[in-house]
């Protein structure tokens, strides 16, 4: 336990009374002793109480709810986290001393920890109770919670996340602490993440090449599993969803255990099912965009004195549709279906899957070690393998139903990782901490299927050292970190002569973090980070020469592109009093050598038409905007929340916007919630309203269509608890689009073919159990 | 027995490290790219035609791209032909990346009921030539399919020659639709000649 900073135990009583009794007992994490005189507020409530020598606060009459809680101590790093009422009604706090660790920021639970995000850096979090209520969609619609998350979409099953504008190759997504390689430079290339195992999210905005490597110019996402159970025991939970608008049933079996107590192991193994048939918009069935997802992953942690050492599996497996009326093979098609109000291929709904669709099989292996030094601080090594094999189905000749392009894949790439990581974070020197790390990945990529190649064979290797100080002292903090990193890629590809040739490119820059922060009052702070980062060219604006169906366009890479380097100003206000929360996050993004596609002439003629032609250039760009987040609690029981997110994106060089910009939106919420309403508990009910606009900057002659007009959606949620025995099973509502709006949105990439989904009501049931309590249940430590 | 329990799960979880995974990346070895295989496309459209009543006047034009969409741009031949006449016509998809070559057009003869040509002439030569299709396929009623046809020049109008325009052949399937006489949304062939009428 020694490797964690500190955490909560939390037991079990079985009183079921209207009243309950809270325990919060205080401990040193390093000697295990009890603190006295630590202060433990229930901020809500306004209870605070001074711990007794045996390191108790005791809460009497507490009714039964979440409660938001804080540890304090002097000379100790403070703790904040919730609580349930009934359930959690005996708590241990392990609090660290100051000159010991280094942690500001602790994510809560048992279990080997992520290294928590440094910087002060604008970040939003998802934690699972926000997580839960949309428990069942992709990751990309997860994600877009997040004020200042948008997606890219190609039809109704695809969803990309995009942060600030940008996203693919520039945002770097970290699953439990490896960095997720996969084709993700493809605009239809969606996240191969089980949803149902992300049990937090946080959301980095701007560059953050520091600590996240190349490739984060538009920021980092952060995606952690549940944590392991902190008391003794096995126990395992079982989660089924049914959506009406595809028919989509989901199901996800959890079992995890925590054993013994000197040489504590806990364990978690978990499995997903996703069916879904075709999506409908509200005047029609859009044809074949139906998928089959079938998900896994096994986690073990080990944990002796001051080491701990976790091994991770996952595999994620899918088959998704490709909606076929999107799949454009000549110009003249493209203008058909363009000028068609609705999508030209409609089939009556059906689960099954026909050509086009993807095949995606992404598996992990992790493994990770972590060692406390007592006098030196925290060691963390960690090794990590990655498959990413990638199918997709085209329609095959139309005059030879047994040619091989039925049978094979048009493209078939396999991409294989391997990331090792080391970081060291030194412990407290006067009132410095910090870390600094190195990591190196190997990466190769194998490029097969009947089509003429999209991207070549390559091998790249990259190398990274970093180091990241922070410095705290009352109300102010400064940071300031740097990192270097260097990627040698060489591709290898067969020309007209069958003769291999291959070209090597090296890339390599440093990236610089600057930052600080200064709190007012308690109630204000301010922040603010001016960080680089930077990206290689990723291998499709390289090397890509090829139509594109789905776009009907011809694209050429160039293969001397140069890296993409950005510049990001953010200026965060946070504003916390009894009944706001206001958080206000300006920024500035200035990206130099930005990679985008430009027309070029020539058209390129081929036997299907006459394909605009596309060639990757560089420009320089300014992306600009806020995102504010406001709530403000009307009452005991009532919360409205508003977000809006404002971005301005122009291509400096040429004095223009630039293209595929998400357009502005704002939300507007209205929440309910009692701890119990007539039998059930936790019950809460909302209503949210969101706007989004036109996007009507846009450079002229880049599309085939205008942006579509703006559109209102209407959601709401209700959920509560029912009580059963020592759980809670949990009931929730939905209803996404209520009033069935037809509309379109600009960064769909099939806005072209279709409407977006209409309505959908979706029903999630998640029963809790408990297989066995372990002996020692009251602490395991 | 709970030591026993104990190293027991230990080993086992121990083990699901060195399980191997479940897919492997053997035999794709980076540095050794597959040799190209030519897919089957169509790189070769021929359209040739005699004079019914004097079968040495013959026409006969190409359209090719050997390397496909890309690189070199694909050469075009003028379709040129007299104005007055009827031409007995067919047309020709051929793969030449294949060794003989592959007649395309015959797979589209067999495939003939999900398949349709459509010949469609530029507004200048509207009313001065037209397509009159000579083939059907096995569908009831039978609907044509433009392996065959007539190129007929005739026209009651005065104008005068020569007169240039264009030709735009479209090849339509029709895949899980039924075939219809207008032109469906996905389009096999879609290109164009420039058509003089001497």
């Amino acid at each position: 336990m020694i490797a964690l900073c500190l955490f909560a135990g939390s037991t079990f009583s079985q009183n079921v009374k209207l009243l309950y009794t809270l325990k919060i007992t205080v401990k040193d994490s390093i000697t295990g002793t009890f603190l006295e005189d630590a202060t433990v507020t229930l901020t809500k409530h306004s209870h605070a109480h001074l711990t007794n020598q045996k390191g108790e606060a005791i809460f009497d009459t507490l009714r039964a709810g979440h409660y938001h809680f804080a540890c304090t101590y002097i000379g100790y790093h403070s703790y904040e986290s919730t609580l349930e009422l009934p359930g959690q009604q005996r708590i241990t706090v392990f609090l660290c001393p100051e000159n010991y660790h280094l942690h500001e920021t602790i994510i809560e639970g048992n279990g080997n920890k992520l290294t928590p995000t440094y910087s002060v850096q604008a970040t939003t979090i998802l934690n699972q109770s926000q997580i839960e209520k949309m428990r069942g969609q992709n990751l990309g619609e997860l994600l877009k919670n997040v004020n200042g998350v948008t997606t890219l979409n190609t039809g109704p099953g695809i969803a990309k996340p995009v942060l600030r504008g940008l996203h693919s190759n520039r945002l770097v997504t970290l699953n439990n602490g490896v960095r997720q390689e996969e084709q993700q430079w493809g605009n239809e290339h969606a996240p191969a993440i089980d949803p149902f195992a992300v049990n937090k999210v946080e959301v980095i905005k701007g560059a953050a090449s520091v600590e996240y490597g190349p490739e984060a110019i538009g920021g980092a996402i952060r995606l952690s599993p549940r944590a392991y159970p902190t008391t003794n025991g096995v126990e395992g939970e079982i989660a089924l969803q049914g959506f009406s608008n595809n028919k989509q049933g989901s199901a996800t079996a959890l079992l995890q255990g925590t054993h013994f107590k000197q040489q504590q192991l806990s364990w978690r193994a978990q499995g997903t099912l996703r069916k879904a048939g075709d999506s409908r918009a509200p005047d029609y069935v859009i044809s074949n965009t139906g998928f089959d997802e079938q998900n896994g992953n096994i986690s073990a942690v080990y944990t002796y004195k001051k080491l701990q050492v976790e091994a991770f599996m996952s595999v994620f497996n899918t088959t998704i549709g490709i909606m076929r009326a999107a799949h454009i093979g000549s110009l003249t098609d493209l203008e058909n279906a363009i000028q068609s109000d609705k999508p030209l291929i409609i089939k009556p709904f059906t689960y099954s899957i026909g050509k086009p669709y993807q095949q995606v099989w992404h598996e992990t292996q992790s493994i990770r070690l972590s060692y406390q030094f007592t006098a030196l601080g925290k060691l963390e090594l960690q090794a990590s393998r990655q498959l990413n094999s990638r199918q997709e189905y085209d329609l095959g000749v139309s005059w030879n139903p047994q040619s091989l392009t039925h049978t094979k894949p048009a493209y078939d790439l396999t991409l294989t990782t391997y990331t090792y990581d080391g970081v060291f974070e030194h412990k407290k020197w006067k009132n410095i901490i910090g870390k600094i790390g190195g990591s190196v990945m190997h990466q190769s990529n194998y490029t097969d299927g009947t089509q003429k190649t999209l991207i070549p064979n390559f091998i790249a290797n990259t190398y990274g050292v970093f180091i990241f100080e922070k410095w705290v002292k009352g109300r102010w903090s400064a940071e300031l970190g740097s990192r270097f990193d260097k990627r040698d890629q060489t591709i290898y590809q067969r020309n007209s002569k069958n003769e291999i040739v291959t070209q090597s490119r090296n890339y390599q820059r440093a990236t610089a973090i600057v930052g600080g922060s200064y709190s007012f009052t308690e109630k204000l702070k301010l922040s603010s980070t001016f960080s680089s980062a930077w990206r290689p060219p990723s291998i499709n604006e390289l090397y890509s020469n090829g139509l594109h169906n789905g776009t009907a366009t011809y694209e050429i890479g160039d293969s001397n592109l140069v890296p993409e380097k950005s510049y990001n100003l953010d200026i965060n206000l946070k504003y916390q009093h009894t009944k706001w929360v206001i958080e206000t996050s300006v920024f500035r993004n200035s990206i130099s050598d930005f990679i985008y596609q430009l027309p070029v002439q020539p058209p390129t003629i081929t036997l299907r038409g006459t394909f605009p032609t596309f060639m990757f250039t560089q420009t320089d760009v300014v992306m600009q905007g806020a995102e504010v987040n406001v709530s403000y609690s009307l009452s005991k029981h009532f919360i409205t929340t508003g977000a809006i997110s404002y971005l301005h994106a122009d291509d400096v060089t040429h004095n223009q916007p630039l293209i595929y910009m998400p357009s502005n939106r704002s939300k507007l919420g209205v929440q309910y919630q009692t701890n119990s309403l007539w039998k059930v508990e936790h019950f809460f009910a909302e209503i949210n309203w969101q706007y989004v606009a036109e996007q009507k900057r846009i450079p002229t002659n880049m599309d085939y269509k205008n942006p579509p007009p703006a559109y209102n959606l209407f959601d709401a949620n209700i959920g509560f608890e029912i009580p059963v025995k020592n759980q809670h099973i949990k009931v929730s509502a939905s209803a996404k689009n209520m009033f069935n709006v037809s509309y379109r949105d600009y960064l769909n990439r099939f806005r072209y073919f279709t409407d977006e989904p209409g309505r959908n009501f979706i029903v999630r049931l998640t029963i809790p159990f408990q297989l066995f309590r372990g002996t020692n249940a009251s602490t395991n430590h | 027995m709970k030591l026993f329990i104990k190293h027991t799960i230990i080993a086992f979880l121990g083990s699901l490290i060195f399980i191997p995974s479940c897919k492997k990346d053997e035999g794709k070895d980076a540095t050794n790219p597959t040799t190209i295989n030519a897919q089957e496309q169509i790189t070769t459209v021929i359209i040739k035609g005699y004079d019914q009543n004097n079968p040495s006047n013959t026409f006969f034009v190409k359209w090719e791209d050997l390397d496909g969409a890309g690189g070199a741009i694909p050469t075009i031949d003028s379709l040129k032909v007299d104005s007055g006449l009827i031409y007995l016509s067919s047309i020709l998809l051929i793969d030449k990346t294949q060794t003989p070559w592959d007649t395309i057009s015959n797979e589209v003869e067999t495939e003939k009921n999900v398949h349709q040509f459509f010949y469609t002439l530029s507004q200048t030569l509207n009313g001065k030539a037209k397509f009159d299709i000579l083939d059907y396929d096995n569908n009831t009623p039978a609907l044509p399919v433009g392996l065959s046809f007539q190129l007929n020049t005739h026209s009651g109008t005065q104008y005068s020659l020569p007169l240039s325009g264009s030709l735009k052949v479209v090849l339509s399937h029709y895949d899980g639709i039924p075939k219809t006489t207008t032109p469906s949304p996905e389009s096999d062939v879609d290109i164009t000649f420039p058509v003089v009428l001497k």
